[in-house]
């Protein structure tokens, strides 16, 4: 409970930040295709490598892939349809599938797996609708509904909520840990 | 637009994998190589030392050594070293294609220092193909089916009434139906004489023509009387005699269907004997193949490892495409599907294209003496047959100095580049030790080998899914181990006295498919040679025993036998000959009226001539007198 309480008033923080919404929704999108993908997988690590050098939102990144992740395990078949389609049910990318696994380390991606194809397509392909939507989303929110869900009844009853003073002391300890292991 | 604080990790990361690369990997690939070799072989494989090079890729393994299962401190096999180096640029595509391959020094049953001993589950293997393993199992019911208890219970019993009493007998009451229906016909054809005159009448009748030929009288009007009574005399005799023949008839149809049931008798009586003899008989054994008994049974077990070992390679390689290219080849795989698209281009996996080396192992005690040599060849070993377009072989050929064979040779061809796979596998082996083929019945036959030795040849050809395994043994100088036979019955030891004499033979052992079946056939010289033996020595015993056993069976159906005997000679001797009596008696009487009738006859005739010439005289001497008055 205070795993998922943690969780909606990080992503609250994000929202409320002056961080970019790009950034945001880049992190969101990234964590979505590393969520899709198998996780003990050479695309995911390099992945994971990519987020890590460029600038985008690691949070935004751990809570899509989480719940991605989550996702995954539904849309198994999914993939495994999707993949399948593009390797086999369509010929004219045999071509182009037999001659990008004969270069070399692609082989080492797995790309000729069902799954892995699928899952990194799919991931891929909603990419970009799904980052273009969150930044107008973000925008929109910062500018139309932050003042209306902060003074809102809901959000003042959940504040002064039991679970919302054990987080709080949660949070205050996990700050002291922050300062001592600093 | 990057973010820079990143590349610390990065770069550490990077130092991570270089460090495990130059300093642990050696020591982990060591580790996956035994654990991988031991999952195999079941037995723990040790690699003392192992060394890898990037630049150009080499890999070598010092002391590899293969425990053996059976014996926890010895190998069954060491290297001195194994050479592998690998091309640099095919291992980014994932690719593993072997420059050259070299083995130096080779150990067989070398001591060790710790056992190599492996406890774990036994687990059936998964890729088993069920074709096989149920192919395997028809032919183990044929084995379980065969009458092996039957060589150990086979004896010819002391007393035959033992089997007699077993049968239920259809020559005795077969018998004694034979005897009652004579008995019945006796009775009816007594009843049917009836229709005949009396005796008497016959008596009557005889007197009556014997009289008429006697004293004949002299006028026509007497021998005219006596002529109509010897006549009504001759139609007696003729009406009787055409009912005797009527009799005759149907008594011989009668007399035909008596025979016929008292001859069923008699086949019901052989029957009964052909059925008690094949209670006891050689034919039951079933000597004629015992070579499949006493060998066959333990060919199955490696006969199906060879035959899955065949189908496994067979799956992993012989991937199916069709002619148009590029083709796919879905697999599953744990998590999705894997896709392999095969294209001019493409090539396969691993290949070792070539290698050709030769290597000696040393005896141990005795400095630098060669005890067995190697030669080794192989060409064209890949994971993918249709991608390398070439059939693969190798040849193996070892000699052996004072081991359990001399020497071997191993050839191996297959060709999975076309749609019809070929498979040819030829192994021969000089002077194997024959105590290593098994051999015999457990518990009803368990005899070995104990000395001798045997000559290999064993040919495997599948082409598509025909198959043809022959494996051909030439024994020399074998000598049994028959201490542990039990000496029951009559065939168990007279087996074992046959085989003690035969210290030279030959067994051909053949699987193959016919009709969509596995079949196994077993052939030897033994064969004839125990099937002669066993039927001279019983034959003997056996025949003395047929003969109690019809001395006995035929006392068993005596009377009712005597009986039917009886009735049939009389009902022979008190209907038929009666008949036969009756009939020639008949026959004389009615010869001996025909003789009285023409007797008178002659009579008549020439009574009527003197009457004529008294006539004639009388009339001419008439006329004379006239003839003299007549006035000249």
């Amino acid at each position: 409970m205070i795993f998922l309480l943690q969780s909606f008033f990080r992503l609250l923080r994000l929202l409320n930040s002056e961080t970019k919404p790009s950034q945001l929704a880049a992190g969101f999108c990234a964590g979505m295709v590393f969520g899709f993908i198998p996780f003990f997988s050479l695309t995911s690590l390099s992945l994971f490598l990519l987020v890590c050098l460029f600038r985008v939102n690691l949070t935004a990144f751990f809570l899509s892939s989480a719940l991605f992740s989550l996702m995954a395990w539904g849309l198994d078949p999914v993939f495994d349809r999707l993949g399948f389609w593009l390797l086999v049910e369509l010929p004219i990318l045999t071509a182009f599938w037999a001659d990008l696994f004969r270069q070399p380390l692609l082989p080492f991606f797995q790309l000729n797996n069902t799954l892995y194809l699928g899952s990194l397509v799919l991931g891929l392909v909603l990419s970009l609708p799904v980052f273009v939507g969150l930044i107008f989303l973000i925008r929109a929110y910062r500018k139309r509904w932050r003042e209306k869900i902060k003074t809102s009844s809901w959000f003042k009853a959940l504040k002064t909520s039991k679970i919302y003073s054990l987080y709080q002391k949660f949070r205050a300890l996990e700050a002291r840990w922050g300062q001592i292991s600093s | 637009m990057i973010r820079f604080k990143v590349f610390l990790p990065v770069f550490a990361l990077c130092v991570l994998v270089f460090w495990f690369f130059s300093l642990r990997f050696d020591a982990w690939l060591a580790r996956s190589i035994e654990s991988g070799i031991s999952s195999l072989t079941q037995t723990k494989t040790d690699v003392r030392r192992l060394q890898t090079r990037f630049f150009p890729p080499k890999l070598q393994i010092a002391g590899l050594e293969l425990a053996s299962r059976s014996e926890p401190f010895k190998n069954v096999i060491e290297f001195e070293e194994i050479l592998m180096e690998i091309e640099l640029w095919p291992l980014l595509s994932r690719r593993l294609v072997i420059r050259e391959f070299s083995i130096r020094g080779v150990d067989w049953g070398t001591d060790r220092k710790t056992s190599g001993r492996l406890v774990r589950p036994e687990r059936s293997p998964s890729w088993l193909s069920p074709w096989v393993t149920q192919a395997m199992g028809v032919l183990r019911e044929e084995f379980e089916e065969l009458p092996v208890a039957r060589l150990a219970d086979f004896r010819i019993p002391e007393n035959p009434q033992e089997i007699l009493n077993l049968l239920s007998l259809e020559s005795e009451s077969a018998f004694r139906e034979a005897g009652a229906k004579f008995e019945d016909a006796e009775t009816r054809w007594r009843g049917r004489f009836s229709e005949l005159r009396d005796l008497r009448d016959y008596q009557r009748f005889t007197g009556q023509f014997r009289e008429a030929t006697q004293d004949i009288p002299r006028d026509p009007q007497g021998i005219a009387e006596r002529l109509r009574l010897v006549q009504s005399s001759i139609d007696f005799f003729q009406s009787e005699r055409a009912r005797v023949s009527g009799l005759i008839s149907e008594l011989q149809e009668a007399a035909d269907e008596l025979d016929g049931t008292y001859r069923a008798a008699q086949s019901a009586f052989r029957t009964d004997l052909e059925r008690a003899k094949a209670q006891i008989s050689l034919d039951q054994l079933r000597v004629d193949n015992l070579s499949r008994l006493i060998f066959g049974a333990h060919w199955l077990d490696r006969a199906e490892a060879v035959i899955q070992y065949q189908q496994l390679l067979r799956r992993a390689l012989a991937w199916r495409a069709s002619e148009q290219r590029p083709n796919r080849q879905v697999r599953p795989r744990q998590r999705g599907r894997v896709v392999q698209i095969f294209s001019p281009k493409a090539e396969p996996g691993f290949v070792w294209e070539f290698s050709e080396f030769s290597v000696r192992g040393l005896e141990r005690e005795e400095g630098d003496r060669v005890s067995q040599s190697y030669e080794l060849r192989v060409q064209g070993v890949n994971s993918s047959p249709k991608l390398y377009g070439k059939p693969t072989e190798i040849e193996v050929l070892g000699r052996f100095r004072e081991s359990f064979l001399s020497s071997a040779k191993l050839e191996l061809f297959f060709d999975y580049t076309t749609e019809s796979l070929k498979d040819r596998y030829e192994l021969s082996a000089e002077n194997l030790k024959a105590s290593l083929i098994p051999v015999g019945v457990s518990p009803v036959f368990p005899l070995a080998i104990r000395e001798g030795s045997v000559s290999v040849r064993t040919g495997f050809h599948r082409v598509g899914e025909s198959l043809s395994w022959v494996n051909r043994l030439e024994f020399s100088g074998v000598s049994w181990d028959l201490r542990e036979v039990p000496q029951v019955g009559a065939v168990i030891p007279s087996l074992s006295r046959i085989l003690e004499s035969v210290g030279r033979f030959w067994l051909e052992l053949r699987f193959e498919i016919l009709d969509g079946k596995l079949r196994f056939l077993v052939s030897s010289d033994l064969d004839e040679l125990i099937k002669q033996g066993v039927f001279r020595e019983l034959e003997q015993q056996l025949q003395a025993f047929y003969r109690r056993l019809e001395r006995n069976l035929g006392e068993r159906v005596a009377r009712v036998r005597d009986h039917a005997e009886t009735q049939k000679k009389e009902f022979e001797r008190e209907i038929v000959q009666e008949i036969q009596n009756r009939e020639r008696l008949l026959r004389s009487r009615l010869e001996e009226a025909e003789k009285a009738k023409q007797r008178l006859e002659r009579e008549a005739r020439a009574q009527a001539d003197r009457l004529r010439e008294g006539v004639e005289d009388r009339v001419r001497g008439a006329g004379e007198d006239l003839l003299r008055r007549l006035p000249r």
